[in-house]
This record gives structure tokens, sequence and C-alpha cells, in this order.
């Protein structure tokens, strides 16, 4: 199996428009500022932003408030930053119109819904983890046992900069294993719930076949069928009948991990 | 998460310099996330708040602090435990 590059210059290319407002109760400045407009790069995660964020909005909250982690929260959801910015629309933008309009907060940081992300680098770090995750799963960490701090940076930084070809210079060694993938990283989100469900996947099923999505969502899922749910990945139908190996390999978010997201029509 | 038992069994094993507990094997509740996990140990090995735990699965990752411990049971548990390890500096970079 090669890559498709045309699927995943699509994935690396999609983007949401967002406007990220101050929380107003939030605001002690007789003015209220401008809110801070940008466009989201699905693949990416919402720290890289948090630099500009914060220096947009600082001027406009008590000092003392001024240096804290921000957090932000869309329809009263704090957003879990550790995951993709497409996964997080995907599973709670559902009813949004555009731009997704996103409210910062620089107090009372809801510890029991979020992780606190204080710098870059905690997230860059809670990135590399889940590659090392997704790489246990399919190889036992053969990959990441191997790769140098030269190419985690490149991963990191070409993230940030949305280099796809740089990213994939790296991540090849990740998808092109050499052997066949004990399991595929994958996770499943249930908007109706936003429960998650992670379980051991291989690449094939009971008749040695290549497994397929569809073959996952009837196991994991109830009642499963398609005019019951809708089935999203990275903002479109997800193919159903692609082999679960392919989706991992052309379709999985940054982090190595695919990220399905289920909601009832 | 549903076939995950309630209370889970879950094996800590000491990594590097961190202090090893007099107690290792746990009977935790599922539903818990990865930090009241990192706080226990805190407490049962005496350490100050300004020190960290790092948790480790299968030695090759740190779960995120808000992952379910059911996710990680479901998952990577073997013989009916979760064998979790456990350092006061980073390990396995």
């Amino acid at each position: 199996m090669s890559e498709d590059r045309d699927v995943i210059e699509a994935i690396w290319s999609g983007s949401i428009p967002a406007c990220f407002k101050l929380a107003s109760h939030e605001c002690t400045s007789l003015q209220n500022p401008e809110p801070f407009f940008a466009m989201l790069p699905r693949i990416s995660y919402l720290p890289l932003l948090w630099e500009k964020i914060q220096r947009h909005f600082a001027h406009f909250v008590t000092e003392e408030s001024r240096s804290s982690p921000i957090w932000l929260e869309y329809n009263l959801v704090p957003l879990r930053w550790q995951y993709p910015i497409g996964l997080l629309f995907d599973l709670l933008g559902e009813k949004a119109t555009l731009p997704w309009n996103i409210t910062v907060h620089f107090n009372d940081f809801p510890v029991k819904e979020v992780l606190a992300c204080p710098s870059r680098q905690v997230a860059e770090a809670q990135f590399l983890n889940s590659i090392k995750e997704a790489d246990f799963l399919k190889t036992r960490k053969k990959v990441m046992n191997t790769m140098t701090q030269g190419e985690r940076r490149q991963m990191t930084a070409a993230l940030h900069s949305l280099r796809t070809e740089n990213f994939w210079a790296v991540n090849r060694k990740l998808m092109f294993t050499g052997e066949p993938w004990k399991h595929v990283p994958l996770r499943v989100f249930l908007s109706e719930n936003c429960r998650q469900l992670q379980k051991l996947v291989g690449i094939s099923n009971a008749e040695n076949e290549p497994l397929t999505l569809r073959e996952v969502l009837n196991d994991w899922i109830q009642e499963f069928s398609d005019e019951r749910y809708e089935v999203l990945l990275h903002g479109v139908p997800a193919p159903l009948e692609a082999p679960l190996q392919w989706l991992g390999v052309n379709m999985s978010y940054a982090d190595n991990f695919l990220y399905v997201v289920v909601r009832p029509k | 998460m549903e076939g995950v038992p309630e209370k889970i069994d879950v094996l800590l094993k000491p990594t590097g310099d961190a202090p090893i507990l007099k107690i290792q094997k746990f009977s935790v509740r599922s539903e818990l996330p990865v930090s009241d996990l990192v706080l226990n140990i805190k407490k049962l090995a005496k350490l100050q708040p300004s020190e960290s735990v790092f948790l480790y699965v299968n030695q090759a990752f740190a779960p995120a602090l808000d992952e379910k411990l059911a996710t990680l049971f479901e998952v990577y548990a073997t013989n009916g435990k979760l064998v979790l390890h456990y350092a006061t500096t980073e390990a396995w970079g």
C-alpha cells in the first residue's frame, strides 16, 4: 500500500473559520476588545494559537488573571485542547454557524473538565505521546524506539507550519512499518453523549479479509445503521467500506490516530 | 466503557529513582481519570506537591491525565490487570 497524496493534501488543507471573543464578564475594560479571527487548520491543535489569543485579550482582563493559563469554550463546553481542532468541531459544532464562535477565558479554570496547558511545549509533549501510543498499537513501539529527537522536532515543527511534505518525510516511517500493523489506532466519539470508544482492533476480519470501518462500527455501536447515524472523518462522511488500515495510513490525524465522530441523523 | 468492571486491578511498578510503594496492587474505580492515580501515588510515596509523577503504559507512552482508567484497561490490560509504570522524572522519551 502506498499513500494517497490527494487525500492527504485535502486533509492538511482543511480549515475552519473561527471567531474568538473574550468572556464578557471577564472584561474589565470600558471598551470591549475586538474579536480575534483565525482560520483554524483542522489537523492542528488549539494551543498553537494560544500565545496570539492571550496577547490579543490580555489588556482587557485584570492584571492578576493576565498571566493565568487561558481556556476556551464553545456553547458552555470547555474545549479539550489535546484533541485536534477538526475533531472538536465535528463533535461539538454540529449546529454551529460559521465562523465558529469560541469564548476565551482567563479565570475560573475548569480543572475537572480540561487539563491545564500552560505552554506550547506541554501541548507538543502530549502530541508526541499520542504518536507513541499509536506506534505502540501498530508496532509495539518499534518505530518510536529508533526515532531521533531531530525527527520528532521535525514533526512538531511541520505540524505548526503546516508543511505536509516535511511532516510526511518522517510520518512515512510510522505508517509503512515493514510488517503488518498489529492494531489500528482508532478512537470513535459518539456526539450524543460525547462518549469515547477505544478498543483493540486489528487490520483483518475473521475471514482474513481487510477489516472495514463499517464492520468495526457494527461491532462497537448497538444497532448501528446508515439510517440512524452519520459518520464523520475530517468533516466529511467517512468511507465506511474502505479498509481500516487504508484509512489509518491516509486519513489519520497528525498524531496517527483515526478520530471518527458518529452522530444521530 | 461497557464490558469494563466498575473496579479494576491496577499494578504499579516503579521506574528509575521512583520510590517503591508498600502496596503495589490496587483495586480502583474504573471511571476515575489517570490524574486521580497520580495524586494517590504522590500521597502513598510521600512526595512533595511540587514533585512530579509520570505514568506510563507498557513502558511506551504517557496517557493524557484526563483519560479514563476504564479506557486504558479496555485496550491495554493483560490477564485482568492494568500494569502501569511510574517515574519521578520523564522516562521513555
